[in-house]
């Protein structure tokens, strides 16, 4: 660790959630589900305008087995199959569903016996089919995640069933990136027969895999430390202990430095080509459902936070707009001045209160008006707060520059891709440069000429 | 609600509050003890030297900018009157005013605004304009007046015979080596001694130092770097030959290396913004200094030395740490 390392990243405030209870939010009245829900290529809708379809039933085909199916979160008529509002901020193609507010099955989800003992790859079937994406800005497509870290590195038969070696460390999240996010805990907490379902399916699949948990912990706030115990000590799960509001640090890159000791960056290494894979929890809740009981994955615990009247944990139906959870939550505090997908250092702000939520969010934050940063991209004063918070140790403001002119081979060269966007950089900026948003220009420019040539 | 727009815009959506006239105002919080000090050593002498300097350096400035039509709004953050500070502070309580804010006029026009007003200049304003004017007039900037207190409150024999001659310590110690050793640490420390109104009081300016680092206004590196080897530097050739090199000590706490450590080197604009760069940067300046004073034709060497080294800059900025995860061995 170099000298000048040690107090990389931002100290940000985490105000104490006011409860840790979830809401259940009744399912509206229509529902919007894009076809696009992970990344890659968007799915093929595969119903029409007047058809009638079941909750669970399958609406929207990948293009490839990479993908996952796109499925109703209600039974009633589809309305409509046109583009509307996305919650990345552009309009997607989606399927329009008017609840018949009975919400019938197609397939009643039900606990099997011996769901354990299927074949890893009738488990990876089963995640699929449930639509399972890992949470987080990853949004990739669990049994992906999980098969190809599987498939990369063979068979190994262990006691007649078999099992696949593969991922040396998997992390599991149960503490948000965000400092002011409680969601993941919260899951963690109310759902521990889940999580604890979930690990299981995981060490099946994934062999012996050391299985790395991380909690906040603290004054018994937290999560019970017997709970803990009881939950880790039978599936060998180590916990460790994050310290969430000092981000960056509970980011994938971090995280598996921090607990395995390797450092992943850049574009070029993904985490997996080291044997280590990053889960949020409640990806660790769906895919133990997807497996036992063939549940898929309908909805979403989003944690409502900012300017709403009650700020608060909800589940939500996916394909429910942002204007009906905010309503539940006693709407939001004045005019709102933003409204973002993901927490106020790396949500996306909608500029459409119909987009839905998707698999993709896990929390909904609302600015007022007079929280709004003007980021007036003042001249660069050289000043070194950014290098010294840049956990990544780049040097954003030589790189917002290059980008700002244009000169995105040169920031190539200066390690450009190994940015995680975090935003430390122009928290601290003196200046108020945007230079997450310089950089994000140039890795899509330098990204668009990859696929030119 | 269809009615009410949402702001759209890039991640992140909150920010730490700093502002570049943030800054500015925490470095004249910083500066504030070193004010104090120069008020009080050479009471209206250096007040007349402070209006006259920020005077004309803001209204330069906002000539320039009317002149270039831009919004007289960039006057705001306060980097004139920051720079026009600095420069009086450097300049010694006998200096002509007509030059002092002449030279404020060319900090800022030839210093700065010719660059830009983009915190683009390559050399510190300040000390281009300093240099300038002691090249020119010598004599009308080497006043060096002893402060007030000295003069009321009677200094000791000693001193006030060591210092008769010359302008200040270290121009007699040029002449004279030896003196050096007779120096009393503690009048250097409190800056009972002639010399620049800013600069003699070293404990005035460590800590504004102390206050600037504490408020990660300025980095920690260069100060120490720069004063850390310079006393190494010092120390070596004074074991050397006590009797032609001045006691660390003496180097340290005489003439302007203190400022120029804390408030000239650590110049965001004009210096490196790596850990390891600003390092090497203030050790560069530290050494440099040294031997300017020890061997070059001028009686302070800080000034010329960190102009110097601001032409290094950039190339100690290639100090960067290795990015995250591009150490190769050590993910195998």
């Amino acid at each position: 660790m170099s000298l000048f390392a040690s107090s990389r990243g931002i100290r940000l405030p985490r105000p104490e959630p006011p409860a840790r209870s979830v809401l259940d939010i009744p399912p509206p009245k229509t529902v919007v589900l894009p076809m696009r829900q992970t990344i890659g290529p968007p799915a093929r809708p595969l119903v029409q305008a007047g058809d009638e379809v079941l909750k669970g039933q399958r609406i929207g085909e990948p293009e490839d087995l990479a993908g996952v199916p796109i499925l109703a979160t209600t039974s009633g008529k589809v309305l409509a199959v046109e583009d509307r509002p996305g919650p990345e901020g552009v309009a997607e193609l989606s399927v329009v569903i008017e609840s018949d507010g009975e919400d019938r099955w197609e397939r009643e989800p039900g606990t099997e016996a011996g769901a354990l003992d299927l074949s890893p790859d009738e488990m990876l079937d089963r995640i699929r089919a449930a639509g399972v994406i890992n949470s987080g800005f990853g949004a990739e497509p669990a049994h992906r995640d999980l098969g190809t870290a599987i498939r990369t590195r063979g068979y190994v038969g262990v006691s007649g069933t078999p099992v696949l070696r593969s991922v040396e460390h998997l992390i599991v999240r149960a503490a948000d990136v965000d400092p002011e996010a409680h969601a993941l805990e919260a899951i963690l907490l109310h759902d521990l027969e889940g999580a604890q379902q979930g690990f299981e399916v995981l060490k099946r699949l994934l062999g012996s895999t050391a299985i790395h948990l991380v909690l906040t912990q603290g004054q018994g706030r937290g999560i019970e430390e017997q709970e803990i115990e009881k939950l880790c000590e039978p599936l060998e799960i180590w916990p460790v202990p994050a310290r969430p509001w000092a981000y960056p640090t509970l980011s994938d890159p971090l995280l598996i430095r921090s607990t395995t000791g390797i450092e992943v960056g850049g574009a070029f290494r993904e985490a997996r080509d080291t044997g280590v894979l990053v889960a949020n929890i409640d990806t660790v809740v769906d895919v133990g459902r997807a497996v036992t009981a063939q549940q898929p994955q309908l909805s979403r615990v989003l944690w409502v936070a900012g300017k709403v009247r009650k700020p608060q944990l909800v589940r939500v139906r996916i394909g429910t707009p942002m204007r009906d959870v905010l309503e539940a939550c006693g709407g939001t505090v004045g005019v709102p001045g933003a409204v973002l997908f993901g927490g106020p250092m790396r949500g996306r702000a909608q500029h459409d209160l119909d987009a839905p939520v998707t698999r993709m969010s896990g929390m909904l934050y609302v600015l007022g008006q007079d929280e709004i940063v003007d980021f007036t991209n003042e001249p660069c004063m050289n000043c070194g707060a950014c290098p010294r918070v840049c956990p990544m140790r780049l040097q954003p403001h030589v790189l917002s520059r290059l980008c700002e002119y244009g000169e995105f081979e040169d920031a190539l060269g200066q390690d450009l891709l190994t940015c995680i966007e975090c935003g430390c950089c122009t928290y601290v900026c003196p200046s108020r440069r945007a230079n997450v948003h310089y950089l994000l220009h140039g890795k899509s420019e330098v990204m668009a000429r990859r696929l030119r040539t | 609600m269809k009615a009410s727009l949402l702001t759209v815009g890039m991640a992140p959506h909150r920010h730490g509050g700093r502002s570049a006239g943030g800054m500015i105002g925490l470095t004249f919080l910083g500066l504030a003890p070193v004010l104090l000090a120069a008020l009080y050593l050479y009471r209206g002498k250096a007040l007349a030297l402070l209006l006259v300097s920020v005077v004309a350096a803001v209204g330069t400035e906002a000539l320039i900018t009317l002149i270039v039509r831009k919004p007289l709004r960039s006057l705001l953050n306060g980097h004139a009157a920051l720079l026009g500070t600095l420069l009086a502070l450097l300049m010694p309580a006998g200096a002509a005013l007509w030059i002092v804010g002449f030279a404020a006029a060319l900090c800022i026009a030839l210093g700065k605004m010719v660059f830009g007003n983009a915190w683009n200049y390559p050399f510190h304003p300040v000390l281009v304009a300093l240099v300038l004017v002691q090249i020119s007039w010598p004599d009308g900037v080497d006043q060096h007046l002893k402060p007030l207190p000295m003069l009321e409150e009677g200094a000791t024999a000693e001193s006030a015979t060591l210092w008769q001659e010359a302008a200040d310590p270290l121009a007699a110690v040029k002449v004279l080596p030896r003196l050096a050793l007779k120096a009393d640490v503690k009048e250097l420390l409190w800056g009972d001694h002639p010399g620049a109104i800013g600069v003699t009081s070293v404990i005035a300016i460590a800590l504004g130092g102390l206050i600037l680092i504490g408020l990660r206004v300025i980095p920690w590196q260069i100060p120490l770097g720069f004063l850390g080897a310079a006393w190494l530097f010092a120390d070596i050739f004074h074991r050397v030959d006590p009797g032609a090199y001045p006691p660390p000590a003496f180097t340290l706490f005489a003439g302007a290396m203190f400022f120029g450590a804390i408030f000239l080197a650590t110049e965001w604009v004009t210096s490196p913004s790596t850990g390891w760069g600003m390092l090497l940067f203030g050790v560069g300046a530290g050494v440099l200094t040294c031997i300017i004073r020890y061997w070059g034709g001028a009686v302070e060497g800080v000034y010329f030395a960190i102009l110097i080294m601001n032409a290094a800059a950039p190339l100690f900025d290639r100090i960067a740490p290795v990015p995250f995860g591009r150490r190769l061995k050590a993910n195998a």
